[in-house]
């Protein structure tokens, strides 16, 4: 079963890279972008994708505030935090609201698809 | 902020430079040093990017290089020839990644440091102005095979709890 993932991310040029990695392997379907976590909360009621690819560092609402908002509904949506921070503090508080696979970019398309496989399952 | 915190901070800028390019392009960049401003005022050209962080320690990074230079991580990223648009964010997402990986470091060396980043702002022009205020600011240079990288590095001490 094809997978729908929401892109969130500020920047066009990261959505359009994850958009063109995802473009070519038919498990997973970019169904929705989003450039803010208030958009990212937005979008996942309206989609209920099965994952969210979730930026960090954003206008308006961050990452980790509209992961928690997500999660806190009882969302069994995945989530893979995409960020060019990785450090143990970060990740320790991802881990504390549900969020337990990261990508520290830059990241190779491959390497995108083999986290989208281990968390989805596509 | 003491001189072993600098130097860990500017260290990790300048790997994160050198690694980020490295894994966008899979060329090389090569450090020429580093030495600390003189002057308030500092000029850049072609593609710049500004980024601020902010915690234990907080500053600001702005990296500028040649259009010539961002249009070539751009077509290494996205197989394609950019437009004007595309080479600003190309460079706004370098500056974010390299940022990020340096940031990353200093926190996991600095514990309970909480250094976050800002946005990038990107701009593109020749002869830009820009100015450092009440902050110690850090030149350093790096050569690639399509022109040079310039980076500095201004940081500013705040108390850490």
């Amino acid at each position: 079963m094809v997978k729908k993932v929401l892109v969130v991310d500020d920047s066009p040029l990261v959505r359009r890279l994850i958009k063109k990695a995802l473009s070519q392997h038919t498990d997973f379907s970019v169904v929705g972008e989003a450039s803010n976590g208030q958009e990212a909360v937005e979008l996942y009621e309206k989609l209920r994708p099965d994952v969210i690819t979730l930026d960090v560092t954003m206008p308006v609402k961050d990452g980790l505030q509209a992961a928690k908002e997500i999660l806190d509904k009882g969302s069994q949506t995945k989530i893979l935090l995409l960020s060019a921070m990785g450090d143990d503090d970060l990740l320790k508080q991802a881990s504390s609201i549900g969020i337990e696979h990261s990508l520290q970019k830059p990241f190779k398309a491959n390497q995108l698809l083999e986290a989208l496989n281990k968390i989805a399952g596509g | 902020m003491d001189r072993e915190a600098a130097k860990q901070i500017l260290q990790s800028f300048a790997k994160a430079v050198c690694s980020v390019f490295h894994d966008l392009t899979e060329q090389e960049l090569a450090p020429q040093g580093v030495e600390k401003a003189e002057s308030l005022i500092l000029k850049a050209s072609g593609a710049v990017v500004i980024l601020g962080f902010n915690g234990a320690f907080s500053g600001r990074v702005l990296i500028s290089m040649p259009k010539e230079m961002a249009s070539f991580i751009h077509e290494s990223l996205m197989d394609e020839k950019p437009n004007d648009e595309d080479l600003l964010l190309t460079i706004g997402e370098f500056g974010n990644m390299v940022s990020g990986n340096a940031i990353t470091v200093v926190n996991n060396i600095f514990k309970g440091a909480n250094v976050r980043l800002s946005p990038p702002s990107s701009f593109m022009g020749d002869d830009l102005t820009f100015f450092n205020f009440k902050m110690s600011a850090f030149n350093m240079v790096f050569k690639a095979q399509n022109g040079t990288l310039r980076m500095n590095v201004a940081l500013r001490e705040e108390k850490r709890e």
